[in-house]
């Protein structure tokens, strides 16, 4: 199947919305369906089976969190949410209950096309060899537990070799502190985000050619860290 | 506030006082081989916290030196004379007019404080709530408008496309021009400035007008319209009944499946007043949210909801001296909201 025909399910109960997005995605080449809440979003994922779902959080009914947490129970398709500006804790929320990404209304149709992409992009699998996994500008050998950046071995220690694997295995995904602290550290080291900044720090000496202004691991502010491998 | 008006808005206060002390005294009294003299002070000292929980601290100041007399002349030995001959006896009374005093006026201050603090609990989330709606009515058509914008800045789009890409920004800035005028309206309303502008108009005129306007909305349904024959001629402001009919006949088909009925009828209620409901088959609205639906800006759950749109009703069908209510059972057996107002002069 090529991009041209991937599936996108949008869920929204605002009709306007909607007709933008469906014009919009069509036109990037996209199939599109439209729900008008997280039930009937639900119903088309089973019956239609898209490749990736585009959800408003707030909607009547069954709102978009829940549908975040109910797809995630049947499957991986990735998840953009529509969320409003200045609703960190919603966002968090959404991440943190299966969502891979968000865009903040009001939004730009390039804006939220290119998150598409990059979504579909990240479920596309990664180039195995005897020598580990290559994945863009990175090669991991989990055995040896060496990763090169652009050709170029780089020494990392224990924990930070798990958080750039962890990092690899969800790349394009926005990463909640919460999440990456639980999947690291464990549970109980959740609530301590400045635990993780210092390992981003020195993640970021070690892997970035400019730690200033990062290329791949990048932040969301307020809310997390995403790790783009290109 | 002159002397008299001061005592008109206040006499009520202490006589309560006055009577719950004698009352208090009275009972005491008929129970005093069974009482000694700390149960009692501390009985008495229990009614003026009362009263300054309930009538503030005049009332409690008041209430503690009149329980002091009363206790002295009562309880306190020789019976019957405002005397006290024992040492202890001057003590007891001293100690229990002070604490008296003290916890009236503290208790009279805690209670203005919990009441201070409500109030401000209450600006607060109808400040969050407003954040809510301007986030939500102004940020969604936004949201349209951007998206559409956009993409016929890229280019590239069929005809068809291009022209559905503009509908979709004309009717979003209607809706952003409607939404400010709602909240126009509410200012104005609760500022008073609301003026009505009265003639004597028949009830089919604002049903019709107001069924006109809200045609694009209700494609999707039937409505059944009912007009009473004894209904009378009213003498309303038009345009704003008007608006009110049009706001509950928006929200029914906003809140109610596709193909299902939505009724409109207008009968008289009594001799002076007419009584109007729109009905639907909705969701209905729970018990316990049909007086906050008519809260500006309250939203049922996450969703989209009533923003100001039944406020501003509420302030219009108010402004003519009338009322409004919903009933509906709350479980998917639709809603049926009312409002009933005077026929004014022309009745």
């Amino acid at each position: 199947m090529t991009d041209d025909t991937k599936r996108v399910l949008v869920v929204d109960d605002e009709a306007q919305i909607t007709r933008v997005l469906r014009r919009g995605l069509e036109s990037a080449g996209y199939q599109v369906r439209v729900a008008n809440d997280g039930r009937a979003g639900i119903d088309t994922f089973r019956s239609w089976a898209p490749d990736l779902i585009i959800t408003d959080l707030s909607m009547p009914g069954y709102d978009g969190l829940e549908l975040c947490s109910r797809i995630r129970q049947l499957s991986e398709v990735p998840i953009l949410v529509l969320s409003v500006t200045d609703d960190e804790p919603t966002k968090v929320k959404a991440l943190d209950l299966g969502a891979d990404d968000y865009v903040s209304k009001p939004f730009g149709m390039a804006e939220l096309t290119a998150r598409v992409r990059a979504l579909l992009r990240r479920t596309a699998p990664p180039v195995e060899s005897e020598e580990g996994i290559e994945i863009g500008d990175f090669k991991i050998d989990p055995r040896q537990r060496r990763v090169e950046v652009n050709g170029t071995a780089v020494h990392l220690t224990p924990k930070e070799f798990d958080l750039i694997q962890y990092f690899i295995a969800n790349r394009g995904k926005v990463l909640t502190h919460r999440a990456i602290l639980s999947a690291i550290w464990g549970a109980g080291s959740a609530e301590q985000p400045e635990y993780l900044r210092v390992f981003i720090g020195n993640l970021r000496k070690k892997l970035e050619p400019e730690p200033r202004a990062p290329k791949y691991l990048k932040t969301e502010p307020w809310i997390g860290y995403r790790f783009d491998p290109e | 506030m002159t002397p008299m008006t001061w005592l008109k808005t206040h006499a009520t206060d202490y006589l309560l006082a006055t009577l719950a002390l004698a009352g208090l005294v009275a009972l005491l009294g008929a129970l005093r081989s069974h009482l000694n003299q700390t149960s009692i002070a501390l009985a008495l000292v229990v009614l003026v916290i009362l009263v300054a929980v309930r009538e503030g601290r005049g009332p409690a100041l008041y209430t503690s030196i009149l329980a002091g007399i009363a206790f002295n002349y009562f309880f306190i030995g020789p019976f019957y004379t405002l005397r006290i001959q024992r040492t202890e006896d001057i003590v007891a009374f001293l100690v229990f007019v002070l604490s008296a005093v003290l916890v009236g006026q503290l208790s009279s201050r805690l209670e203005k404080r919990v009441i201070q603090a409500e109030e401000l609990q209450r600006s607060e989330q109808l400040k969050t709530a407003l954040l809510d709606a301007v986030t939500h009515d102004l940020r969604t058509p936004l949201t349209s408008i951007k998206g559409a914008i956009s993409m016929l800045r890229d280019g590239g789009l069929s005809a068809d496309a291009r022209q559905e890409m503009e509908e979709v920004i004309d009717q979003e800035a209607d809706r952003l021009n409607h939404f400010i005028g709602g909240m126009m309206d509410l200012a104005r309303l609760e500022a008073g400035q609301l003026t009505l502008q009265s003639r004597t108009v028949s009830a089919d005129e604002m049903v019709e007008h107001a069924l006109r306007r809200a045609d694009p909305l209700l494609r999707e349904h039937e409505v059944n319209t009912q007009i009473e024959p004894d209904v009378p001629q009213l003498r309303v402001d038009p345009r704003l009944i008007s608006q009110v009919l049009f706001t509950l006949i928006e929200n029914a088909a906003k809140y109610s499946p596709a193909g299902s009925p939505i009724g409109v009828t207008v009968r008289r209620s009594d001799n002076q007043s007419v009584c109007f409901s729109v009905s639907d088959r909705g969701r209905g609205v729970a018990p316990e949210l049909r007086d906050e639906v008519f809260q500006k800006f309250f939203r049922a759950g996450s969703g989209p909801g009533f923003g100001v749109g039944l406020a501003i009703a509420r302030g219009i069908v108010q402004a003519h001296r009338g009322r409004i209510w919903i009933e509906s059972s709350g479980n998917g057996q639709g809603s049926r909201v009312q409002f009933q107002i005077p026929a004014g002069d022309a009745a």
